[in-house]
C-alpha cells in the first residue's frame, strides 16, 4: 500500500515537472529577467534595438571618405551636468559614445578620452557602470591599444549598456541610449558631407535610412507622451525620418555568388544600392538633428535677460 | 525511510528536468571578448550574440550595410569552433546563405559577407545535435 502511495506520489511530481520544464520551452511565453515579467512585445522590441548598427561603422566608413578630424563638431564633455533627468542623461550617454568612436577613430585620444570621461560619467549617474568597462578602455587609451581592439570593446560595452537596460525594464531609457548614438553619428556623418559634397558620404546618407526605420519599430509606445525628452527625441526621429524618405534605395539585382578569397569563403552580395541624398536635402536634416544634439547642451541665455 | 527516499528522487528528478528545460546563461559578449576568434586582422567586431548551445534554435536581427564588408565567426568562449549553424535572411525570412559547406559536408567556422544592399537580416543560430556550452557568433566589420 505504502509503495503504491509513494509511486503515485513520484507520478504527479513528474507530471508537474514535466508540464513546468514545456511551458519554459515556449517561445512567445513572458520571460522573467531581473525579478520582472517581460512580454513578447517588450522582448520584439529589444531585438529590434540590438539590431542597430554599432556605434563604430558610421564613423569608420566616415573617416575612410574624409580624413580630416574636426574637433568642433564633438558635443562640449564638461555638459553632463545639465542633463538632470534619466531620459536625457541616456540620450547624452548613447551620444557620447559615437563621439569617442568619432574621436579615437581619426587618432585624437585626447577628445576620445574628454568624451569618454562623459560617458563615465552618465553611465554612474544610470547604474551602469558595471556593463561598460570604462577604466578599461580609458587604460587601452592610456597606453596606445589597437584602435581596432578598443573599438570592439566599444561596440560591444554599448551592447552590453542597452542590455542592461533591457534586463531592468528601462526600455525607454535603452531606446533613448540607442538613439543618442544614431543621432549623434548621424549629425557627425551630414557635417562632413556637407563640407565635403562627397557622393560617398551622400550615398553613407541614404543607407542610414533603414537604420532609423528599426529605431523607431523599436520605440516603446508609452515613451512618446509622458515625457518631454522622449516625446521630444521620437518627434525629431519621425520628422529626420521623412527627410530620408527620398532616398530609398532601389535594389538592381538580388542575387550573390560564393567566392574564394585566400583563405575565406565570402558570400558577394551583388546588389547595388542606386540613390544618394540630394544635396538640398542637407540643411533641413542638419537642422533637426542640432535641434536633438540641442537637448543635450547648456540651455540658452534668455533673450530677456540678454537684453538687459 | 521510504518518503524520504521519494523526497530524493523527486528533488532530482526536477533539478534534471527544470535543468534541461531551461538553457544555461552564457556569459555576455562583452565579457569574452578577447576571444581569439573573435578578432580578425582589419575588422572591428561590432556585434556579438551568445547562443546556450542546449538551448535550441535562436534568431536575432542585425542591419548590415551597403558597401561593407562583414566577418561572422562562431565560436566558444575559449576561441574553440563550436558546431553552431549560421543561416543569414533576408528581411522576408527567406535564406540566402549559410555557413554549411556543401561540398566538405561541414559548417565553416568563419565566413565573410560582403554586403550590397542596406536592410535587416535575420541570422539564424542552430546548434548541432550533442552541442554542449556557449557558443558566440561574432560579426566583424571593415569598410569596402
Amino acid at each position: 500500500m505504502g509503495d503504491k502511495t509513494s509511486l503515485k506520489g513520484l507520478g504527479w511530481v513528474v507530471a508537474l515537472a514535466l508540464l513546468i520544464a514545456g511551458c519554459q520551452q515556449n517561445p512567445h511565453d513572458t520571460v522573467a529577467s531581473e525579478g520582472l515579467q517581460l512580454t513578447a512585445d517588450y522582448r520584439e522590441r529589444c531585438q529590434l534595438l540590438d539590431a542597430l548598427p554599432a556605434p563604430t561603422e558610421t564613423a569608420m566608413r566616415l573617416h575612410r571618405q574624409d580624413p580630416l578630424f574636426r574637433a568642433d563638431l564633438l558635443l562640449p564633455a564638461g555638459h553632463t551636468d545639465y542633463l538632470r533627468t534619466t531620459e536625457r542623461q541616456a540620450l547624452g550617454l548613447g551620444a557620447y559614445v559615437a563621439d569617442v568612436a568619432y574621436a579615437n577613430l581619426y587618432q585624437h585620444p585626447l577628445e576620445a578620452g574628454q568624451s569618454l570621461r562623459a560617458v563615465e560619467t552618465l553611465a554612474q549617474k544610470l547604474n551602469l557602470s558595471d556593463a561598460l568597462n570604462v577604466q578599461a578602455l580609458a587604460k587601452g587609451l592610456e597606453e596606445g591599444v589597437s584602435s581596432d581592439t578598443l573599438m570592439s570593446r566599444l561596440n560591444l560595452g554599448a551592447a552590453a549598456l542597452s542590455t542592461q537596460l533591457q534586463k531592468r525594464g528601462q526600455l525607454p531609457l535603452a531606446a533613448m541610449a540607442v538613439a543618442g548614438c544614431y543621432l549623434e553619428g548621424l549629425y557627425l556623418l551630414a557635417r562632413h558631407a556637407k563640407a565635403t559634397q562627397k557622393p560617398a558620404l551622400l550615398a553613407e546618407l541614404a543607407n542610414q535610412k533603414s537604420a532609423l526605420d528599426v529605431l523607431l519599430a523599436a520605440w516603446p509606445d508609452t515613451a512618446g507622451s509622458d515625457n518631454p525628452a522622449t516625446g521630444k527625441t521620437y518627434a525629431l526621429l519621425r520628422a529626420t525620418q521623412r527627410s530620408l524618405e527620398d532616398v530609398q534605395e532601389v535594389a538592381l539585382s538580388a542575387s550573390g555568388e560564393w567566392r574564394q578569397m585566400n583563405d575565406l569563403a565570402v558570400y558577394m552580395d551583388q546588389t547595388q544600392p542606386l540613390r544618394y541624398l540630394p544635396t538640398d536635402k542637407l540643411p533641413k536634416l542638419l537642422s533637426l538633428l542640432a535641434q536633438a544634439r540641442q537637448q543635450l547642451q547648456a540651455p540658452l541665455p534668455d533673450q530677456n535677460q540678454l537684453s538687459h | 525511510m521510504q518518503r524520504r527516499s521519494l523526497l530524493w528522487a523527486t528533488t532530482a528528478l526536477l533539478g534534471l528536468l527544470l535543468g534541461a528545460g531551461k538553457p544555461a546563461g552564457c556569459p555576455e559578449p562583452a565579457q569574452v571578448q578577447n576571444c581569439p576568434c573573435g578578432q580578425a586582422e582589419g575588422y572591428v567586431t561590432v556585434k556579438a550574440f551568445a547562443v546556450p548551445l542546449q538551448g535550441g534554435v535562436a534568431e536575432h536581427m542585425y542591419i548590415f550595410t551597403a558597401g561593407t564588408d562583414y566577418l561572422l565567426t562562431a565560436c566558444g568562449p575559449e576561441g574553440q569552433p563550436v558546431p553552431l549553424k549560421v543561416t543569414v535572411l533576408d528581411s522576408f525570412h527567406k535564406p540566402v546563405f549559410s555557413n554549411y559547406d556543401k561540398q566538405h559536408k561541414a559548417l565553416l567556422p568563419r565566413f565573410g559577407y560582403a554586403c550590397g544592399q542596406t536592410g535587416v537580416a535575420h541570422l539564424k543560430l542552430e546548434p548541432q545535435p550533442g552541442a554542449q556550452g556557449c557558443g558566440y557568433l561574432f560579426i566583424g566589420f571593415k569598410p569596402q
